[in-house]
């Protein structure tokens, strides 16, 4: 009986084996290959969001501290600080989890917010979570500005760490103003922001500390 | 046929289209053209799945049990698509890999890759099938790309990120939403036919789908006969 016909159970389940086991070791080997392009990808993709939160210069970024599930980093030009990085996420979005990475310079303000990671809706939560250049046939040639202006992500640039605790948007009663049909992300974000500056003004002689 | 080896590469672009005559990966259709890019990013991804697991599939065919081939062509699909998964971390860019990451897993139970293994690859030569693969990816691709577009420019007047009209600023929600993903996919289908009935009419005969669309010769359907 030829092995394409076989039944037995035996033969059966060896093939399968056989196959699975071939499979699994391509994968080990794939795997792998490519652990270390993944990973700096991944290191690439969180240094250029450094680059982008419009702290002034820096050459090192210091060991990461992790606060209530937030986590900081110090940074320094030539071992002197210059500024400070707050990284963390929450669930409130309308479509689950937002992530996002807040610059804070040395006088305790901040520089500005930037949305690492979210899944609300196109064309209505997307827009307080993306910084994006709109390219039309107008201004195809046009070279992207770095960091581009998003209204509602803007208003944090300049705020007051200290003053952490209470920023709400306008239709709660607070000092920021929300976008017409996000408002379920416009108040994750401020909720989001609020915490990690919160949590940085405590801690801050902790985090510089640590930071090194 | 004059080239039957040109045939198997061409006929997935228009003829055996899989998502605009096959009808299949509908989930994928749906879900991932909201704008050209995802779509046709998709399909580029769906397509190097289709070729390799295509290509090992006819090879090992031969030499598999009858009773446990579709497991077998699992194991093989799902391994391709976990390689697919892992270049794109390492090498797509990070936006792309974002917005398709849930969904490339779900690769492996796209109809369309168990669909060729089993309907094509099983019967055909190495090459065959790799070409078999192409040509159907290759559709898969421009029909992704296609829905995406028009989906694109009706939400927001852009295409591949590149607004069209300029001034154009508020979104239009239907479009961007499955629902009127179903409802293009649905008019594009209708645009699809007609042109079909009005070349077969030229022609003097009448319009015959493919055979592989009719049921009778559908080979999943008889997977649990034997």
């Amino acid at each position: 009986m030829s092995l394409r016909d076989s039944e037995n159970m035996w033969v059966l389940g060896g093939f399968l084996g056989a196959v699975a086991l071939i499979a699994a070791l391509t994968l080990a080997w794939v795997s792998g290959l490519t652990a270390q392009p993944i990973q700096a990808a991944k290191e690439q993709n969180r240094n250029k969001m450094l680059r982008h939160l419009q702290l002034p210069e820096f050459d090192r970024v210091g060991k990461d501290v992790v606060i209530d599930g937030i986590d900081f980093c110090a940074v320094y030009k030539n071992d002197k600080l210059t500024g400070f990085v707050g990284q963390g996420s929450n669930r409130q979005g309308y479509a689950g989890e937002i992530e996002a990475m807040v610059g804070i310079g040395i006088d305790g303000k901040i520089t500005t917010v930037q949305i690492l990671r979210h899944k609300e809706t196109p064309g209505l939560g997307a827009n307080v979570c993306d910084r994006k250049f709109q390219r039309s046939v107008t201004n195809l040639t046009e070279k992207a500005p770095e960091i581009p202006e998003n209204k509602f992500l803007d208003q944090f640039n300049g705020l007051e760490t200290d003053t952490a605790g209470i920023w709400k948007i306008s239709k709660d009663g607070g000092n920021i103003e929300y976008r017409t049909g996000a408002t379920v992300s416009s108040r994750a974000i401020t909720a989001l922001v609020d915490d990690i500056s919160k949590i940085f003004a405590a801690n801050r002689e902790k985090i510089q500390e640590a930071s090194k | 046929m004059k080239n039957s080896c040109f045939n198997d590469f061409i006929k997935g672009i228009w003829k055996e289209n899989p998502v605009l005559v096959l009808l299949l990966g509908t989930c994928p259709t749906l879900a991932l053209t909201s704008s050209a890019t995802n779509g046709a990013g998709m399909g580029l991804a769906t397509t190097c799945v289709l070729i390799g697991s295509n290509f090992v599939i006819s090879l090992i065919a031969g030499i598999t049990p009858k009773k446990i081939r579709i497991p077998v062509y699992i194991v093989v699909i799902a391994a391709f698509v976990t390689v697919v998964d892992l270049l794109m971390q390492a090498y797509a860019p990070p936006a792309l890999y974002e917005a398709l990451g849930i969904f490339i897993p779900l690769i492996v139970v796209n109809c369309i890759v168990l669909g060729r293994a089993e309907a094509f690859a099983s019967k055909n030569s190495p090459f065959r099938s790799m070409l078999d693969g192409f040509g159907m990816g290759l559709g898969f691709t421009l029909a992704l790309t296609l829905i995406g577009v028009v989906r694109e420019f009706l939400c927001s007047g852009a295409v591949f990120g590149i607004k069209m009209i300029p001034g154009w600023t508020t979104d239009f929600l239907l479009p961007g939403a499955a629902p009127g993903a179903f409802i293009i996919v649905g008019v594009i289908l209708a645009i699809k036919n007609y042109c079909n009935r009005r070349a077969a009419v030229k022609a003097g005969k009448l319009y015959v789908p493919p055979q592989g669309l009719d049921c009778r010769n559908c080979h999943i359907c008889s997977i649990s006969e034997d």
